[in-house]
């Protein structure tokens, strides 16, 4: 069957905003998430039952975690493009890959994607810290991150 | 009728499962479709045929060791709605330590293309491909402007694999829905205030700006479409009184095109353009004009014969023409002195004719060219031209065909009544 050329467009004249998917609001700091580059993950996923939600940052993902009761597992963006640290939480018991460490050095939430992250390796996060010349920066363990992080503030 | 098989029978996207799958649309056997005169194979159609509220026939490829699945939406894929369509890629040697099935497939770098391949002319669309925060997840940021079958053709730099894979998808996009939920449309067009009132017959220049509606910016780079960037489409507001024109751009972006309206009411401009990469639409405005009220007759009259300085043409529709149907519509041209058949039509803007349909809602345009091939040519000299249409909503419709003859462009009129 030959159809024929055809080239059709409905147009509505009155409308208002909406942003597609991936380009939403972090539950935690309502700030825009921050996309993923050419050379570099951003975007931090919270895996809840089927549930797939996104944060803008890790410090964001272990503030927010007390509201989901249950498993976790977290995607967290590291040096390695297309290769996120998965970190589980498991009966409340927070889980790495061996050799995994944090960063979490941003005195400005609007910095915590870059400054709030995962790494494979020592060695990874020292690279990382030399590229973008971080100053006064401490490789967290999983362990020193978590106890970070339940802390209260002062 | 003969049973056929059913969409969900025919897998893959190779010639001959594509085949299946309009067989399947036909519920009959596999007819000899490409031999069969179209206006001998419509009147098969089931009543209640729904060509795009089908989903695709296959929305899964596997190439190697690989697996690529587009994620369909539960509720299908609607025209003009922008939308983020994830795909993932898995590979089937391994098991994912977290994501049911397969593992998934981190850092590919991923190209896109969609077409349409009813329609020839229409430019292609080269959609943004991101990478989701899942390893191998991935999303295509995809506006369709209208109903129709597209082709999703990917290209993947898998990490480590030298040559880069090539996938192909099918997908049925659905017409536009009511406005259930208001969306904003990547583009609108901006018709600039004039610097005096517009008064009938009085030249006037439209300036009108394809402004992104994301970042508010004026866009420069159109790709051409059937030999033009632009298609300026104006019709009073009655639609009994229309142009087609094409308007030259200034450095700025803004196109202009200068003209005189013949009665004072409102008239819809649309403009049918391809910003650069993102594939043919038509985006609407309005003016007014100052002046008497048209003298022409207002009301849409549902003929199907109309002259034009010596062309005539009939107008007619294998079947009756339904609501979210594809239709195809003829004109028969003759020259109305002699009464012989008008094959001597040549190309207009690459093609045999044009055919633009307009709702009386005002927003709804339908803008068609005849297919490209042999077959229609041949027609085409006998003095029949026709034109592929979906009307996405019952209702009065205008319809313009024009077509090059004997030296200038003659326009036709038609008027068309659609049922639900």
């Amino acid at each position: 069957m030959k159809f024929q050329t055809l080239i059709f467009t409905a147009v509505c004249l009155s409308v208002a905003a909406v942003s597609i998917a991936h380009e939403g609001d972090c539950p935690f700091c309502k700030l825009k998430l921050v996309q993923n580059t050419a050379d570099q993950d951003n975007e931090v996923v919270l895996r809840f039952g089927n549930k797939k939600i996104e944060y803008r940052c890790i410090f964001c993902v272990f503030k927010d975690q007390k509201r989901y009761k249950g498993d976790l597992v977290v995607y967290a963006p590291s040096e390695k493009v297309g290769e996120p640290v998965i970190l589980k939480r498991t009966d409340g018991k927070w889980t790495a890959p061996e050799g995994v460490v944090f960063l979490n050095s941003f005195k400005k939430h609007i910095d915590c994607a870059a400054l709030s992250r995962a790494f494979s390796s020592v060695a990874a996060y020292d690279a990382y810290v030399k590229k973008n010349d971080l100053k006064e920066t401490k490789a967290f363990t999983l362990a020193e991150f978590v106890d970070f992080m339940v802390k209260p503030a002062k | 009728m003969l049973a056929g098989p059913s969409a969900a029978d025919c897998v893959g996207i190779t010639a001959p499962a594509l085949r299946c799958w309009a067989d399947s649309l036909l519920f009959a056997d596999p007819i000899p479709l490409r031999t069969m005169p179209i206006f001998e194979l419509l009147p098969l159609l089931p009543v209640q045929h729904h060509q795009t509220s089908l989903l695709p026939p296959v929305s899964q490829v596997q190439i190697d060791d690989y697996q690529v699945k587009l994620r369909m939406p539960d509720s299908g894929i609607y025209a003009g709605e922008p939308l983020d369509l994830e795909f993932r890629v898995t590979d089937t040697r391994q098991k994912d330590p977290v994501e049911n099935g397969f593992k998934g497939v981190g850092g590919i770098t991923a190209t896109a293309k969609v077409t349409m391949p009813s329609m020839q002319g229409m430019p292609e669309m080269r959609p943004k491909v991101h990478r989701e925060g899942v390893p191998g997840d991935y999303g295509l940021e995809l506006f369709f402007p209208h109903g129709g079958i597209y082709q999703i053709d990917l290209s993947l730099k898998l990490p480590g694999v030298e040559t880069p894979k090539a996938v192909t998808f099918r997908v049925a996009v659905k017409d536009e829905r009511p406005a259930v939920s208001k969306v904003q449309p990547p583009y609108k067009l901006r018709v600039l205030p004039p610097s005096s009132p517009r008064v009938m017959g009085k030249s006037t220049e439209l300036q009108m700006q394809v402004v992104n509606t994301k970042t508010g910016q004026v866009e420069k780079a159109f790709d051409e479409a059937h030999t033009q960037k632009f298609h300026l489409l104006i019709a009073s507001q009655d639609l009994n009184w229309f142009r087609h024109e094409h308007p030259v751009m200034a450095a700025d972006g803004t196109w202009k095109y200068s003209l005189a309206f013949p009665a004072g009411t409102d008239y819809l401009v649309f403009g049918d353009v391809a910003p650069q990469g993102q594939g043919s639409r038509i985006l609407a405005s309005r003016i007014s004009v100052k002046g008497t009220k048209p003298t022409w007759n207002t009301r849409i009259a549902l003929n199907s014969q109309s002259t034009d300085n010596g062309l005539k043409g009939l107008f007619s529709s294998a079947i009756k023409v339904k609501s979210a149907q594809s239709a195809v519509l003829q004109v028969k041209l003759f020259d109305s002195k002699t009464g012989m058949a008008a094959g001597d039509t040549t190309p207009w803007l690459g093609a045999a004719g044009h055919m633009m349909i307009f709702h009386t809602d005002g927003k709804t345009v339908v803008h068609s060219h005849p297919q490209e091939d042999a077959e229609s040519e041949e027609l085409v000299r006998k003095g029949i031209v026709r034109f592929s249409a979906r009307f996405p909503k019952p209702g009065t419709y205008k319809v313009y065909s024009q077509f090059s003859w004997r030296g200038s462009i003659r326009t036709l009129s038609f008027g068309l009544k659609v049922q639900e």
